[in-house]
């Protein structure tokens, strides 16, 4: 909990230009819809850990992602991929994808899978602008104040004495992680 | 210095723009302040870096920097040599160990699989060419530690690269020569055998033993001849009753009449001249004589009841013997075996045959099939984890016209060998392969501890236009057979020969039906219960169908109504005769306690019809003699009365008044 908490505040107040750490917040989010334990989540994620992106809005977007969304996203998820598997136009394209050697292991043809895929794709650019904002507003309204609220009660509430140290630390030590 | 050292990136001139991004991606006020501060504006409008003076302020900037150039953008080449390494690494080493380590895990694999000693021996792997060769494969013989008891040699397996790609495995080409129990240069190592977690003792074993009389569900043992003759025996007894009580009665009152004749007889007559007293003896004569020919009707009448009563029972005889045999009929004829029944002998079997592992194998694959079964009969759904709220783990899987390798296939399949030939075409497993055909043949021949022969052709045709979607037979001769459970001294063997065909139709690939023909012959004399069967036991067949259709198993075993005449005679001869009271015994019924105690009855009878000849005979003779005497008694009484009457006659005339 108290890693948690230390690295949603880190995130947000990260360096780096607000969108970068908004689109690490999109893509955790498509991690999250994507099932995982699948080849195409393993894929995925291995693709963002090699790219220069924020890697603790990521990973803290995706758990709690994880945690939240699949009760409602799944089942829609699923239908929708069921949806878009079985309209014609989808049959051309999906036997080509599918003979290409090696794309048989995504299980794009599984309906949960390629309806996860689609909807975490299509969230990104939404997730995007939500977090964008979100972002911008925390650091120009809420990250000055909260930081110094922080630094104001640290000295009497040990556990906001821990924040502080551990935002710190893993903003100026761990900013990537 | 170095320790507080800011990136070549930022040590440059920056335009306005790069250095407001600059600005934006820092977080503090302070941090910002200080990158105004120390970012001056040239005279180009640019922005230079003027290195501060202070240690604290230089510190504070470059850390700043450094985190900031942390965050760039763009592949993070270190980590992306890290995963190359990691990858790398291993396939570069196994492309050099390759060979002797996949001997090693090889032989591990299959000495773990098959608990005894395996060698591998010249294992060339083509990694590339997804191609593995064997000079020689070796399973020790659990039992000979210088035997090996399959011995492959020259070994080639051609694998597909392609087909594992579309998560297809494929072997193009699978052949090999098999040899069964070879010699050993070396005595054979066998790996240390697993703790038995549980041995099967107590109601386990007990529920599993195999007993001839088991195979029979209980509530399927025709009563119809012991409910007959019960109720025969019932009614006999209650006549029989009726009449013994009846007819002792009257026996005592024969008996009186009979003593009274007697005393009738020797009793003195009459003087001549007492003509009242003639009167009074020729009528209590004519009396007796009376009720002799009454109680000769009545002996008539119980002659006739016995009559009566002998039909009835030997009607009930008849009735019975052929309730019986229809009983016996019933369950040699129409023996149909409940499926979870033939489920239990064939695990019961397997497990004393084959060990208590390949019966766990068994069950597993009952209980998956049942289970797979079930998931088919239910209405489809995506998958879910266990327990509400965790994440779905597949959804519908939606078919698309791919050309696809099949799932499992061997495409060209030859293992040959002294009395052994295993072959081949794309043998495998896939429903989704249309047009593709399938043939495999086998043939054992007194190798490989085959008891006999055996043989057989599996054909998949997966055109819709073909008949069956699967075909094929399976035939197999002169197998050694014994039924010895182990807790009974009841034993049966003999040869054995099968002959089975089995197919799947094309329009409906979910049903199946089997047919087998399976022949017991040269039988072996029995023991216990089974003594009866002896060389000269013909030969019995069995039809056996076993079906599959919507979902419904269906099992039929029947004898081949061919067979029934020669054994009905056989066991009207060998075992009917001699042992009648096995075989009731085997009914559970008390028809020949039931039969013989109507046959009591019936020489009951037979003694009461031999008491009532006597009684007749002597009612007869004493009949005769009271007649003869009534008639002499009539002689001597009717002349002197009519003597005595024309006395009187003449007498009264005397004293006539004129």
């Amino acid at each position: 909990m108290f890693v948690l908490i230390v690295r949603i505040i880190a995130a947000l107040s990260a360096y780096g230009k607000p969108g970068q750490i908004a689109l690490a917040m999109a893509f955790g989010v498509t991690l999250a819809v994507i099932p995982g334990g699948t080849l195409l989540w393993w894929i995925l994620l291995i693709i963002l850990m090699m790219v220069r992106i924020n890697q603790a809005a990521l990973l803290v977007t995706m758990g709690l992602g994880r945690l939240i969304l699949p009760a409602f996203a799944d089942p829609l998820s699923e239908q929708l991929g069921y949806y878009l598997l079985t309209r014609p136009f989808m049959t051309e394209p999906m036997t080509s994808i599918l003979s290409v050697p090696g794309l048989m292991w995504l299980r794009l043809n599984d309906s949960f899978v390629f309806g996860a895929l689609v909807s975490g794709l299509l969230s990104i650019p939404f997730c995007f602008l939500i977090f964008r904002v979100i972002v911008g507003l925390w650091r120009r309204y809420a990250a000055a104040p909260f930081r110094s609220f922080i630094s104001r009660i640290g000295a009497r509430v040990p556990l906001a004495k821990r924040i502080a140290q551990g935002v710190r630390a893993v903003s100026r030590g761990r900013a990537s992680l | 210095m170095k320790k507080h050292k800011i990136p070549r990136k930022y040590r440059k001139s920056l335009t306005e723009k790069q250095f407001t991004a600059l600005q934006n991606k820092l977080v503090s006020e302070a941090e910002k302040k200080l990158l105004e501060k120390f970012y001056t504006a040239d005279e180009r409008g640019r922005r230079v870096l003027t290195l501060p003076e202070k240690t604290e302020e230089l510190k504070q900037l470059s850390s700043a920097l450094q985190m900031v150039h942390k965050t760039r953008r763009g592949v993070r080449a270190g980590r992306l040599i890290l995963v190359a390494v990691i990858v790398l690494v291993p396939v570069v080493f196994a492309l050099f160990f390759l060979d002797s380590l996949a001997a090693s895990q090889t032989e591990k694999i299959l000495e773990k699989l098959t608990r005894t000693d395996v060698t591998v021996e010249g294992m060339d792997v083509s990694l590339l060419k997804a191609r593995v060769y064997l000079d020689r494969l070796a399973f020790a013989d659990p039992a000979d530690d210088m035997t090996d008891q399959w011995v492959l040699t020259n070994l080639d397996l051609d694998g597909s690269w392609r087909a594992l790609i579309f998560r297809r495995f494929v072997v193009n080409n699978l052949q090999g020569t098999v040899a069964y129990r070879q010699p050993r240069n070396t005595p054979a190592v066998y790996p240390p055998r697993p703790e038995k977690k549980e041995a099967l003792t107590g109601e386990k074993m007990q529920s599993m033993a195999l007993k001839a009389f088991e195979w029979f569900p209980a509530e399927d043992l025709p009563v119809a001849s012991l409910k007959v003759s019960e109720n025969l025996r019932k009614e006999s007894e209650l006549l029989y009753r009726e009449w013994e009580a009846a007819f002792r009665q009257e026996e005592k009152e024969i008996n009186v009449l009979v003593e009274r004749c007697r005393k009738f007889i020797n009793k003195k007559q009459p003087d001549a001249q007492d003509i009242p007293g003639w009167v009074l003896y020729v009528k209590e004569g004519k009396d007796l004589l009376l009720d002799l020919n009454n109680k000769a009707g009545q002996v008539q009448s119980y002659e006739s009841k016995i009559n009566e009563s002998l039909a009835f029972a030997r009607r009930s005889m008849t009735d019975a013997e052929a309730a019986l045999r229809e009983d016996l009929k019933k369950i040699e004829d129409i023996l149909a075996l409940k499926p979870e029944v033939m489920n239990r002998w064939l695990q019961s079997a397997l497990e004393t045959y084959l060990g208590p592992r390949v019966s766990r194998i068994y069950t597993l694959v009952r209980e998956t099939a049942a289970k797979a079964r079930k998931k088919n009969n239910s209405p489809a759904k995506p998958g879910r984890g266990s327990g509400e709220g965790k994440r779905m783990k597949s959804g519908r899987i939606v078919s698309f016209p791919v050309i696809l390798p099949p799932r499992f296939s061997i495409s060209h399949l030859d293992l040959g060998g002294e009395g052994i030939s295993v072959k081949g075409t794309h043998v495998g497993i896939d429903h989704h392969l249309a047009g593709f055909g399938s043939h495999l043949e086998f043939l054992l021949d007194g190798a490989a501890g085959v008891p006999g022969r055996i043989g057989g052709e599996i054909l998949v045709d997966e055109r819709e236009c073909a008949e069956s979607f699967v075909q094929g037979r399976v035939e197999a001769a002169g197998w050694s057979w014994a039924l010895r459970p182990s807790d009974s001294a009841d034993s049966v063997s003999g040869k054995m020969n099968v002959e089975a065909a089995f197919s799947v139709p094309s329009d409906d690939r979910e049903s199946f039906q089997t047919q087998s023909s399976v022949f017991l012959e040269n039988w072996q004399k029995g023991e216990g219960y089974f003594s009866f069967i002896d060389s000269s036991a013909p030969r019995l067949g069995f039809n056996c169908r076993v079906g599959m259709e919507d979902s419904v198993p269906e099992i039929n075993v029947g004898i081949k109504r061919e067979f029934i005449p020669s054994w009905l005679s056989f066991l009207t001869e060998a075992f009917l005769p001699a042992g009648a009271a096995q075989a009731r015994d085997a009914l559970k019924n008390n028809v020949q306690i039931n039969l013989d105690e109507i046959n009591g009855l019936m020489d009951s009878w037979d003694k009461g019809l031999g008491n009532l000849s006597s009684l007749d005979s002597s009612l007869e003779a004493v009949e005769k003699e009271l007649q003869e005497l009534l008639a002499n008694s009539d002689a001597a009484s009717h002349l002197p009365a009519g003597e005595i009457q024309s006395v009187i006659g003449g007498l009264k005339s005397l004293f006539k008044k004129p």
